[in-house]
């Protein structure tokens, strides 16, 4: 097992709006090494997004927002360190990649200033060096004309361009942590299969951890090692991709999988999960997913389903494990 | 839309009318202003109907009068009771604001509309029109105006109106422009609606917004050019009370008798405070970000 | 882009030939006559009262015996060389040498002015902008808000009171060393300073819930970096915009505080001569004004393409 590097515990943000208390993130837990790759996935509102921003400090506490729980990284816990410290860690140790290239670029400055910045602010380069680094990682990016280009302003490039000009802005500190928030979402599908492959490009060569978020399993299946499944704020199954896409155990997870169009299916139709995502202001009890749950059962209801492990590294929240664990138990008891 | 939940659990959907009201009613700042501002409306209306005086009443008793008990405000240095006048001064502000505002939606309204909705030649033709009255010297050519026309109060605010549409004319341009480029817009002309519905049922609703925000602040700025005109002395005829006129004289007194200027400056401030909240109000009620 | 902003510099004269049309027609219409408003025509003989003879004469003098499309001629011929002519109320001076004299002075405090307004009103739109919402955001807005309601020349009368007469800081009357300054300007900046705290707020505001400025906190900005480097860059361009209109309302403005406080600047002579029916003067202030609003103008969206990379490629762009 390679050294861990991140370990969030029972992360919880909570929102206080005008008519109730939106859960965002409601209890999350994971361990992240050096050098693995995670991938987050959840439709619209899971929390997945809300959780990395809640890591890295980008959500204004105060009044309206509240995060608790721990996010150890490097043996400091991030919600314990003053804003100076957070500032150094930032764009240094852990950068993020957004999800729109149109608005993360600041439209009035060229993009070459914006990729230095973080060895500017972080000190670790003179600006002439900076330049010359930057103009490098462009090149490594796939920018052609790298020295022209350094010049330009946003507007001058495409969309899956300005992507790539974000990761080199997020890896030009060497981080050890990078995390990608629907890095494709907005680009085409040609586009987004090069900005993947760059990004598991970087990965390999620097060994830099990845947490990548995406609503889509087949972005996610592509180059992560590991998955976490996110509903409601909550972490329904968690493990290794290959074991999670071979056979998942939660009914959302199976669900997700299902509605996945692949080609070469046997299937005519499409199985889409019924129902809507659950109202964050006034989350169930019990398992959130149940509403929506072919499988439910009484006790879905009533009680948040525990933790259980079926197999290495694999996961799941849902009384159905626990259910077969115990008739497991029952049977091999009465055997 | 916005959804908000019935007694007995549905769902009911409110009108986009209805949302921008809501809107604009949680900001408490902007509420307390229109509140303000129907106040003022109303006493501008009934106080003369209920006071025992009239503008015109001349009480040499009480020439300079500091306010008592007689004369809540004071008197003028015609023995004039001050409430009296500030209340025919907001009376006829109100009258030149709307009227000046009207005159401006008219001409802004059809010249802003035509040069959006056409394009081409006319836009360009009526874009420099537009752009020369922007450089208009306002304030000359209502004084011009109101020489040429006499100095009633429907040549005040004609004139006023007159050379200040400009804004709203660039502004109905603008949205009309933005929403003809429009996907829905495209829908209608695809479902064989005439121009002229378009025109009414499409396009007018959506640029109401703006409008209404333009109209907002016209008025304390047509307010403010009246008093300009008083000062200089081509505004409302007097006896006819203006705050402009008010202020003028009271110039002279402020070191003996503070109240003749003080009362109509702290009327025409709040009056114009009011409008301009209820402006910023109506501005972020209709900002499609804040609303849900 | 240079021959966009040739294009316009020729339209603004364009413009202005219209302008100064338009006035020229509607003061031939406009009632009244100088020398009646000067009481020189008054039929009881006075010793000001003027003769049928010295009226014709005056009249010569002033080509108001030839048509209007001659003495309109006339005027755009010697505008353009810079000369407007004598003017009715001051028949020993030619307008233009008046327009030298005071102009300056005017300008001066317009100047002054816009300068004080940015001064104090970025700085307090940048604190009610960062601290949006809370305490400091709306006392720093309702402050703004009563100094652009209230009038210019009512804070100007208040202001003189208070600290002139009543605590004697400051002289009320007198004109020519610096300190003669300070209440005019103050007066006249007050209206501008509401302005421009309101727009830098509103400005700073939608920049700051903008994507990238999450994005430049991501990279490890502090919160001076993120704020001055990247916001208010943004939000300070499009005030450029706002002091173009600002300049034009200052123009009115000057008319009053420089009445009240008897400065011999302009403005005095702008309103004064449309009452007296002083046509040449009207002619002459109307079309320096109006060149110098529009030039304004001008040179404000020159600054503006200029600082917006955007605005600049699509002004390159479209051909120039």
């Amino acid at each position: 097992m390679s050294e861990t590097i991140l370990e969030v515990k029972n992360l919880r943000t909570y929102f206080t709006r005008k008519d109730g208390v939106v859960k965002a993130v409601d209890g999350i837990s994971y361990t992240l090494g050096r050098g693995e790759t995670l991938a987050i996935v959840g439709e619209s509102g899971s929390g997945k997004s809300v959780s990395v921003t809640s890591i890295m400090g980008l959500i204004r506490t105060g009044r309206h927002a509240r995060v608790q729980g721990e996010a150890v990284f490097k043996g400091r816990d991030l919600f314990r360190l003053s804003n100076r410290e957070l500032f150094n860690i930032r764009g240094n140790e852990i950068s993020m990649v957004f999800q729109d290239p149109m608005s993360s670029l600041n439209p009035t400055m060229k993009i070459g200033e914006q990729i230095i910045e973080p060895l500017l602010w972080h000190k670790k380069a003179s600006r002439a060096e900076a330049k010359k680094l930057g103009i490098k990682l462009l090149e490594e990016v796939g920018i052609p004309s790298p020295e022209t280009r350094f010049n330009n302003y946003p507007f001058e490039f495409s969309g899956g361009m300005r992507q790539r000009v974000m990761i080199a802005m997020a890896i030009i500190a060497n981080p050890d942590l990078l995390i990608a928030d629907e890095p494709t979402t907005a680009l085409d599908v040609t586009v987004q299969a090069q900005i993947l492959s760059l990004i598991q490009e970087m990965q390999k060569k620097k060994n830099t951890s990845i947490i990548l978020i995406t609503h889509d399993l087949a972005v996610a299946s592509s180059f992560c090692s590991r998955v976490i499944v996110m509903y409601a704020g909550r972490v329904m199954e968690e493990g290794h991709m290959a074991d999670f896409i071979r056979d998942p155990v939660h009914p959302y997870a199976q669900g997700l999988l299902n509605s996945t169009p692949v080609l070469g299916d046997a299937r005519e139709r499409l199985e889409a999960i019924a129902g809507q995502p659950p109202n964050l202001k006034k989350v169930p009890e019990g398992c959130p997913f149940a509403p929506r749950c072919k499988k439910c059962m009484a006790i879905c209801r009533r009680e948040a389903p525990p933790g259980t492990l079926i197999g290495p590294g694999h996961k799941a929240y849902c009384w159905l494990c626990v259910d077969d664990m115990q008739q497991g138990r029952e049977v091999a008891e009465n055997a | 839309m916005a959804k908000q939940k019935t007694a007995d659990g549905h769902m009911k959907s409110r009108s986009h009318t209805m949302t921008i009201l809501a809107q604009y009613f949680s900001n408490k700042a902007a509420a307390f202003c229109a509140g303000v501002i129907v106040v003022l409306v109303l006493m501008a209306i009934f106080v003369p109907v209920f006071s025992p005086y009239s503008y015109e009443d001349v009480d040499y008793t009480a020439l300079y009068a500091t306010p008592n008990a007689q004369h809540w405000l004071g008197c003028d240095a015609a023995g004039r009771d001050m409430l009296m006048l500030l209340c025919y001064s907001l009376r006829n502000a109100l009258i030149v604001g709307i009227g000046a505002c009207a005159v401006q939606f008219v001409i802004g309204l059809l010249l802003g509309g035509i040069s959006g909705y056409c394009g081409g030649r006319i836009d360009n033709l009526l874009s420099r029109v537009i752009d020369i009255m922007y450089g208009f010297p306002t304030f000359l050519f209502n004084l011009i105006l109101v020489l040429l026309l006499g100095r009633s109060l429907f040549t005040i605010f004609f004139a006023i109106g007159l050379t200040s549409w400009a804004p709203m004319a660039r502004l109905v341009r603008s949205q009309v422009i933005t929403v003809k480029q429009s996907d829905y817009v495209e829908a209608g002309h695809a479902l064989g609606a005439s121009n002229t519905r378009i025109l009414l049922h499409y396009i007018l609703p959506n640029c109401l917004g703006p409008i209404v925000i333009c109209l907002s602040q016209g008025i304390p700025a047509a307010m403010f050019a009246e008093s300009g005109m008083s000062l200089i002395g081509l505004g409302i005829l007097p006896p006819m009370p203006s705050w402009g006129g008010l202020i003028t004289t009271g110039q002279q007194f402020i070191l003996s008798y503070p109240h003749m200027i003080l009362f109509p400056a702290l009327s025409f401030a709040i009056t114009i405070l009011a409008f301009s909240y209820v402006g910023d109000g109506l501005r972020d009620a209709f900002d499609p970000r804040q609303i849900g | 882009m240079f021959k966009y902003f040739l294009k316009r510099l020729g339209y603004m004269f364009l413009a202005v030939l219209v302008i100064s049309a338009i006035t020229f027609g509607l003061l031939q219409l406009a009632p009244g006559n100088y020398l009646e408003t000067q009481r020189l025509l008054e039929k009881t003989m006075t010793d000001a009262t003027v003769s049928e003879q010295m009226k014709e004469a005056w009249e010569k003098f002033y080509d108001l015996d030839k048509p209007a499309i001659y003495r309109y001629g006339k005027f755009l011929v010697n505008a353009v060389q810079g000369k407007f002519g004598p003017s009715y109320k001051y028949p020993t001076q030619n307008i233009e040498d008046i327009i030298a004299r005071t102009l300056p002075i005017s300008a001066r405090l317009a100047l002054m002015a816009i300068a004080v307004a940015l001064v104090v009103g970025i700085p307090l739109g940048i604190i009610a902008a960062i601290r949006q919402n809370r305490i400091l955001d709306r006392i720093v807005m309702f402050v703004s808000m009563l100094g652009s309601s209230i009038p210019a020349y009512v804070l100007a009368v208040l202001l003189s009171w208070a600290l002139g007469v009543a605590l004697h800081l400051l002289p009320v009357i007198g004109w020519g060393a610096p300190v003669n300054y300070v209440l005019p300007v103050v007066a006249l900046a007050l209206g501008p300073i509401g302005t421009v705290t309101k727009y830098t707020r509103s400005t700073l505001v939608e920049t700051l819930n903008q994507e990238y400025i999450k994005v430049a906190r991501a990279k490890g900005g502090s919160f001076f970096q993120v704020t001055f480097k990247h916001a208010l860059r943004n939000s300070l361009i499009p005030l450029i915009t706002v002091v173009g209109p600002m300049a034009a309302s200052l123009t009115v403005g000057t008319v009053f505080v420089e009445n009240m406080f008897a400065i011999p600047g302009l403005g005095q002579y702008y309103a004064s001569a449309a009452i007296n029916r002083d046509y040449p003067m009207v002619m002459a202030t109307t079309v320096i004004f109006a060149l110098l609003v529009m030039g304004m103008n001008l040179l404000v969206d020159f600054i503006h393409a200029f600082l917006d990379p955007r605005v600049k490629k699509s002004l390159t762009q479209k051909g120039g």
